[in-house]
């Protein structure tokens, strides 16, 4: 799971440093408290090697015994006079190690598809076009919180197998999702302890890097209503088909599914056959699972009850955004239009009046036949000519009305212009935006 | 002046070879042929008494000890060479696969444990001169 990490402590170097910024092994790390206090977030990646290595495989590789290599600069202060250091560091040179992560074990998660032309690259893996395939994870009938869904079992201080080792859950995960049966925990291990059989780097082509972890819950069964939980089997389990080559929040939902057809290999969208993979170790699930019972039974794992229940009420909320997100309609005003017949003196009279730059020149059905602008005008009666057809740029870069502001400007930047006509789809002049209109908007 | 190598061992054997790639030019070239099981042995004999240089590739390679069976590259393998078996393990059959020509696995792994063996079309030419 992305959101995962692990929090470590370098100890003080001589004369100490407060380190302002941090990498190990090229991999930018967090500094979020004090001197040597890091967080390596498993998502970072490699200013070298971006997508190839990242803070999952600097865990992976410190939890494996290998040495990485800190580098660390500073501003320099009365008490931390350092400015900057480089070393090697194992993990037995840490004071502490600790897996943190504040969102694991998804209790299930949609099963991911593409419905565009083109191949994509998420966070769920490679997408084929036309829904080629789809892959999901989770373990389903196998998830700790599908086995205990209201929490009776597993909450703060519940103890249980992380990475290889006994860690425990310290609070519901963020974006913790309970009624909608997405719920999340937040987990801490000594990651010392871990071994990298679990513990696994992982980097997902073209959209980052992460990291793998296995973790197992032990559910008593205290009474028959756990009992009946627990026996919850993969058909009972059901997800959405998501189309992910939709960019936005909400994406198109287009079928349900269970965990039972996921595992088969195969599911039915649309009456379309589509191979499906897990994106999870089903053979570690099963493996964690065998672990974990062996040490219960063997008497080196101790059941804990909770000592605060985890919510089982809470919404998942989206962000709250307080600037629109700007459109080209939002900026667009009326544009001065002119035919392609007129005189070059009459447009460089309109210029002046209507105190523009650009003038769009349309045919009787006001579609877009050309633009002309201030500076073509100058020079043409420098030039002493007088047809605008001489002049006029007929090849014109445009913008629609709904397309997101940020790509208008990106269009004008690459080439190298100052405003766009705004058209329909029949090529109809709808209006015009300027780079200046879009610098007052987006501040730039 | 070339010979017409492949086709002289395809009559004198009557074994049916099937050329995925080939390069070549009036000195010589390479291939990238198919042969059937059975007649491997044969086919692979005869090519390099005509003084063909033959090499049988290994097309994909995984690393076990990378990977960690996530089944990533299964749904993206289009002729069914990866498939997932009842302990679910990952598993990969070098028979089926289509090799360097496709590679989808190999971006796909999670692990970074598939890698496209390289066809060397110098290691696997039939330099029929």
């Amino acid at each position: 799971m992305c959101s995962s990490g692990a929090i470590i402590n370098v100890g003080h170097s001589d004369p100490p440093i407060k380190i302002e910024k941090a990498w190990i092994n090229d991999v930018p790390i967090c500094h979020p408290g004090a001197a040597v206090d890091l967080y390596i977030g498993a998502t970072s990646m490699s200013e070298r090697q971006p997508f190839e290595y990242g803070g999952g495989h600097v865990i992976e590789d410190l939890v494996s015994g290998k040495e990485v290599e800190l580098k660390a600069t500073a501003y320099g202060t009365d008490c931390y006079p350092r400015t900057q250091v480089k070393t090697r560091l194992k993990k037995d040179d840490l004071n502490q190690f600790y897996l943190l992560n504040f969102r694991n074990c998804y209790q299930r998660y949609n099963c991911a598809v593409n419905g565009s032309d083109e191949t994509i690259y998420t966070y769920m893996g490679k997408l084929l076009p036309r829904l080629r395939n789809a892959t999901f994870s989770g373990a389903g009938e196998l998830n700790p919180l599908m086995n205990d869904p209201d929490y009776e079992t597993i909450g703060i201080g519940t103890r249980i197998f992380l990475g290889g080792t006994q860690g425990y859950v310290i609070s519901e995960g963020t974006q913790h999702d309970p009624q909608n049966r997405f719920g999340t925990i937040m987990v801490r291990g000594d990651a010392k302890k871990m071994s990298p059989e679990f513990l696994r780097g992982a980097s997902f082509t073209a959209y980052g890097n992460t990291l793998y972890v296995g973790l197992g819950i032990p559910i008593p069964i205290l009474n028959e209503g756990l009992a009946k939980k627990a026996a919850i089997r993969d058909e009972e389990i059901l997800t959405n088909v998501v189309d992910y080559s939709v960019p936005r929040k909400d994406r198109p939902k287009l079928a349900q599914v269970s965990y039972k057809e996921l595992k088969s290999g195969t599911i039915t969208v649309n009456d379309q056959r589509i191979k499906v993979s897990s994106l999870s170790s089903l053979k570690t699930a099963r493996k964690i699972a065998g672990t974990l019972k062996s040490w219960i039974e063997n008497g080196k794992f101790f059941l804990t009850a909770p000592v605060e229940r985890l919510p089982a009420d809470s919404v998942f909320k989206p962000m709250r955004q307080t600037a629109e997100t700007p459109f080209v309609a939002s900026v667009m005003q009326t544009a001065v239009t002119c035919y392609a017949n007129e005189e070059i003196r009459a447009i460089a009279e309109r210029i002046v009046t209507r105190s523009v730059n650009h003038i769009i020149i349309v045919d009787d059905d006001n579609k877009l036949d050309g633009i002309v602008t201030s500076w073509d005008i100058t020079r043409a009666m420098a030039e002493g000519k007088t047809a605008l057809s001489e002049i006029m740029t007929r090849r014109v870069v445009t913008a629609k009305p709904d397309e997101p502001l940020e790509a208008a400007s990106r269009r004008m930047a690459q080439h190298n212009i100052s405003a766009l006509p705004v058209i329909d789809a029949k090529r109809k002049v709808l209006g015009i935006i300027t780079a200046e209109d879009v610098s007052k908007l987006l501040g730039r | 002046m070339a010979k017409p190598t492949t086709a002289e061992i395809i009559l004198e054997h009557k074994v049916p070879i099937n050329i995925i790639t080939a390069h070549v030019t009036s000195k010589g070239g390479d291939y990238l042929v198919d042969i059937p099981d059975e007649s491997l042995e044969t086919v692979v004999t005869a090519f390099r008494k005509k003084g063909a240089t033959v090499t049988l590739p290994k097309l994909i390679e995984i690393d076990k000890d990378k990977c960690f069976n996530c089944g990533a590259c299964v749904s993206i393998c289009p002729v069914e060479a990866i498939t997932v078996d009842e302990d679910n393990s990952v598993n990969f059959d070098q028979e089926t696969c289509v090799g360097s020509t496709c590679s989808a696995c190999v971006e796909a792994c999670p692990a970074r444990a598939i890698k496209s063996v390289k066809q060397n079309n110098h290691e696997l030419s039939n330099n029929a001169h």
